[in-house]
């Protein structure tokens, strides 16, 4: 990654719209359309919200994100967090072809990711979390 | 995130607009949820000023919308935009939200 850009905040929803608007200013920065930077924001949003309201069961921690230009191109995005391992790449889709009644009202944000993403990995480093993302 | 509602041909319409997402998720189920009228029998969605849509905020529309109907109640978007579409038809929500081109058409279908 090139030219990173950091921000570590606490790990709360409060934190949101800071690290979001950061993101989505490195995708205009790189020239990327506004559809395309609303995808940006989508894939960043589920990621930071999983860290925000699973990786510190007892609060208190922080999350990082770091912004570049991937090697491959586009706009690559690392999510860090010193909670409890979990590898979101690991989670099972959820069933979208369910119907009203059926369907669970959660479980979508990392199926979302996924999607519009063009690459999700995980990876421990110095015992924290790291979730990359590419989205071109 | 904003909420306004009005009637129409005698039916509740809610404007949403803004941003749906992690940080007003909470807003959201909150305001809708004060604004639904009582025994309400239908209700339109009006998405057309809504800009963004996370899974956050799809699950407050889940909440929403299966409430009205755990009363009742018919739910129907309306004028949702290309991008607000597309994220929904990724989560598969397209076949489980009824969703019209405009409010006319929404309330069409309601009746």
């Amino acid at each position: 990654m090139t030219g990173d850009d950091e921000l570590r905040l606490p790990a709360v929803i409060g934190s949101l719209p800071r690290l979001m608007d950061r993101v989505a200013e490195r995708a205009r920065t790189l020239g990327m359309p506004p559809e395309r930077i609303l995808d940006v924001q989508l894939a960043v949003e589920e990621a930071l919200v999983n860290v925000i309201r699973y990786a510190y069961p007892g609060g208190g921690g922080e999350v990082e994100v770091r912004c570049g230009e991937g090697r491959e191109g586009g706009l690559s995005v690392e999510i860090w967090d010193s909670g409890v391992p979990f590898d979101p790449t690991a989670a099972a889709d959820p069933d979208v072809t369910l119907g009203l009644e059926e369907r669970p009202v959660g479980g979508l944000g990392i199926y979302l990711m996924k999607k519009v993403a063009e690459s999700v990995d995980y990876r421990r480093e110095d015992g924290r979390n790291v979730l990359r993302l590419v989205i071109r | 995130m904003k909420i306004t509602w009005r009637m129409e041909r005698g039916v509740p319409v809610a404007r949403v607009s803004g941003r749906l997402d992690g940080d007003t998720s909470h807003d959201f189920e909150k305001i809708f949820g004060e604004g639904v009228p009582e025994g309400a029998k239908a209700v339109v969605l009006d998405l057309r000023d809504l800009e963004y849509l996370s899974s956050a905020g799809i699950r407050c529309l889940l909440v929403a919308v299966k409430r009205i109907k755990g009363d009742g109640g018919a739910v129907c978007f309306a004028g949702a935009r290309d991008y607000i579409r597309e994220v929904l038809e990724i989560a598969g929500l397209t076949s489980v939200f009824p969703l019209e081109d405009s409010v006319d058409g929404a309330l069409d279908r309601l009746r």
